[in-house]
């Protein structure tokens, strides 16, 4: 077995930030220390970029800080763009070796401010605990062509209660001139009282109930508008108009 | 009953053309815990093993090209979705898309091998078995060794940071590793890793007198405080581990694993019923949860309680091959399982099956094609995917619909409107229905 440097290529027009070369043993590695979360993503993160790589259509942009997020958008998106925004925020040279050690390819990269209007039919912003501000949005909107998609999704710590992110997003999006077109949520209070209730049976060595109520688990996983608003994760789908 | 059963496989067969696209064969998933239903890409998970070692089988036993020529067709395909690391792109089943899927990987590298092995026993395609047996054994070091591989406790973890120890996976990389060292002409594979990982099987298995002697335990965790079982004994899962431990039985002259096969395969026999249902799942506390109960997957319990008997094990029933050719459909596709909508006490109405049964999928179907072409009269020759409509109604949480499934997509319809459709070779489905979106 001969050594497998590689160097991902650029895609033309979108300049590449990095320029990441890595070999097997930087490979072998990547794969043995990173987080389980990379190796089996969490259920809402899985249901969430499922839905959203369905719907996507390219050139695709994704702003995903977060490796965990971005790691399995890209396994789903591979010709997808990552756009690194200029809040100080994104993946590190070393995350995004990692996650090249996964998919086979150095992700593409761009700044916001350098990509040309129109460019992206979808972009998907992950930022899953920051939404983004009215400025920051009518950027992202200028970065997709005509009625392109624009799909955010955020994440709240609390459960079953209200919180007032959604709205506010929801209502930053019609400012920015943005149509909503779905709403829809995962991990709601349906979900949490099984998971609860599957934790108790677990506890008391009932290991069939336990199967039993994380199947139901998981079956009541989503919720569609205004359930969402009760959510840990969120995702508002618009268009441009 | 040898007439109806080469009947199926040549269906069969037609079956799996139909579910092939630019990239290989796809199609939804659905399993017990989870279910892959959006991204319908070719995946380079276990449907080869039993794709590519039912096509080579078909060849030997016949010399017909056409099957050798399918078996380096699915080769190809595998090979295409290598990475860099090692891994195949799509391999991880439910878990799709997403590499490093366990045993999935191991059970490709088991095919690529044995069908390199062939073709250079057989003077053939010598660069093709180059490439195969070099993608297979990439995937042994990179991936299972270099990863996976846990030195101080003797067996491959699913996930680099997670001492979690499952037998059937341990049994599939074992069987992967003969092969290797059978290419390369050595003894490593076999003495570093497949004799640790079998004795990781043999720990895992129930010893206490008892309805549950001799079954397999599903997960094995170390931690401080030492070994602890999962408390489940899924009978397909200790049925793959049987020809490992068979032929580790052989290979080490152990008699410890010959017993050990022999009692897993007397505990699953046990619990096979009369008309050939299998229970999902024993549990250790005395549970036992017999709904989803495998149809198309009953080809890997057939096979592997067939190999056991080397070792002394019962025959399989024949009630087994009777169920899995009764779950066939007009189309040639296998049903998947009985009573999915049993894991819920579902709404279901009890007189039609839940969608989820009657969903053929390529990654259980081709545990009976394995078995189908190793055992049946073989076909003459191939036959053209069927063209005719299937239309079956069926049910979820409650819904009634209807599953329609041509050569070229596979939709489901809800009150005249379709809500999942699948086109055969694309990627990804269009789903309009938030009750049918389940993981």
């Amino acid at each position: 077995m001969g050594n497998t440097d590689y160097v991902g290529g650029q895609q033309p027009g979108v300049p590449a930030v990095t320029g990441i070369r890595w070999d097997v043993e930087t490979t072998i590695h990547a794969l043995a220390t990173a987080p389980p979360a990379w190796w089996r993503p969490p259920l809402d993160i899985t249901r969430l970029l499922d839905l959203l790589a369905g719907l996507a259509r390219p050139p695709v942009g994704i702003i995903a800080p977060d490796p965990t997020l971005l790691l399995p958008a890209l396994i789903r998106l591979p010709s997808a763009t990552v756009i690194a925004i200029p809040s100080g925020h994104a993946a590190t040279s070393g995350q995004l070796a990692m996650i090249g050690a996964f998919i086979g390819a150095e992700p593409r990269m761009t700044t916001l401010s350098a990509v040309s209007p129109g460019s992206f039919r979808t972009v998907l912003w992950l930022d899953l605990h920051r939404p983004p501000t009215l400025v920051a949005l009518r950027q992202v909107d200028r970065c997709l062509d005509g009625t392109g998609l624009l799909a955010m999704a955020i994440q709240s710590a609390a459960i079953a209660v209200p919180t007032l992110t959604t709205l506010r997003l929801r209502r930053t999006l019609q400012h920015a001139g943005l149509r909503i077109i779905w709403t829809c949520g995962f991990l709601g209070p349906r979900a949490l009282v099984w998971s609860a209730v599957a934790r108790l049976a677990l506890t008391a060595g009932r290991l069939d109930r336990y199967d039993r109520y994380h199947a139901a688990m998981r079956a009541a996983y989503a919720e569609r508008w205004p359930g969402a608003l009760l959510c840990r994760t969120v995702v508002v789908l618009a268009r441009g108009t | 009953m040898m007439r109806t059963a080469s009947l199926a496989l040549s269906h069969l067969d037609a079956w799996l053309e139909a579910m092939r696209g630019p990239a290989g064969y796809g199609g939804p998933v659905v399993h017990w815990w989870g279910q892959c239903w959006r991204f319908t890409g070719a995946a380079a998970d276990w449907r080869y093993e039993g794709i590519i070692l039912g096509y080579l089988r078909l060849w030997e036993r016949t010399a017909a090209e056409v099957w050798l020529a399918r078996a380096c067709r699915a080769a190809n395909e595998v090979v295409e979705q290598a990475l860099p690391s090692g891994g195949y792109r799509y391999s991880s089943f439910e878990l799709n898309p997403s590499p490093f899927g366990t045993p999935h990987e191991a059970a490709c590298d088991v095919a690529l091998l044995r069908l390199a092995l062939a073709l250079r026993a057989a003077g053939r395609h010598a660069e093709a078995a180059e490439r195969y047996a070099a993608t297979a054994a990439r995937n042994l070091q990179q991936v299972y060794a270099n990863t996976l591989w846990d030195g101080e406790t003797g067996g491959f973890r699913d996930v680099p940071s997670v001492p979690g120890f499952v037998p059937n996976k341990q049994a599939t990389v074992a069987e992967a590793s003969f092969a290797l060292d059978e290419w390369q002409g050595t003894r490593t594979w076999t003495e570093r890793y497949a004799l640790p990982a079998l004795r990781l099987i043999v720990r895992a298995q129930e010893l206490t007198a008892g309805p549950n002697f001799g079954a397999i335990d599903q997960i094995l965790t170390r931690s401080a405080r030492g070994w602890s079982a999962s408390g489940r004994y899924f009978p397909l899962y200790v049925a793959r581990c049987l020809p490992a431990l068979v032929d580790g039985a052989f290979r080490f002259q152990d008699p410890q694993m010959a017993l050990a096969a022999r009692h897993a395969a007397q505990f699953i026999v046990r619990r096979i019923s009369p008309t050939g249902e299998c229970p999902l799942i024993v549990y250790a506390n005395g549970a036992i949860r017999r709904r989803p109960a495998w149809i198309a997957a009953l080809g890997d319990l057939l096979r592997c309680l067939t190999v056991a008997q080397k070792v002394g094990g019962p025959p399989p029933p024949s009630a087994l091959l009777d169920r899995l050719l009764a779950g066939q459909d007009a189309n040639g596709g296998i049903r998947t399982a009985h009573g999915f909508a049993a894991i819920l006490d579902g709404r279901s109405d009890p007189h039609l099956p839940e969608v989820r049964d009657v969903l053929h999928v390529a990654g259980w179907a081709d545990k009976a094609f394995r078995y189908l072409a190793d055992t049946v009269d073989p076909p003459p020759e191939p036959q053209p995917p069927f063209a005719e409509e299937l239309d079956i109604a069926c049910t979820f949480r409650g819904r009634r619909l209807r599953l329609l499934e041509l050569p070229a997509e596979l939709r489901l319809e809800y009150a005249g409107r379709t809500v999942y459709r699948w086109r055969k070779g694309q990627n990804w489905v269009t789903l309009d229905a938030i009750w049918l979106d389940v993981r």
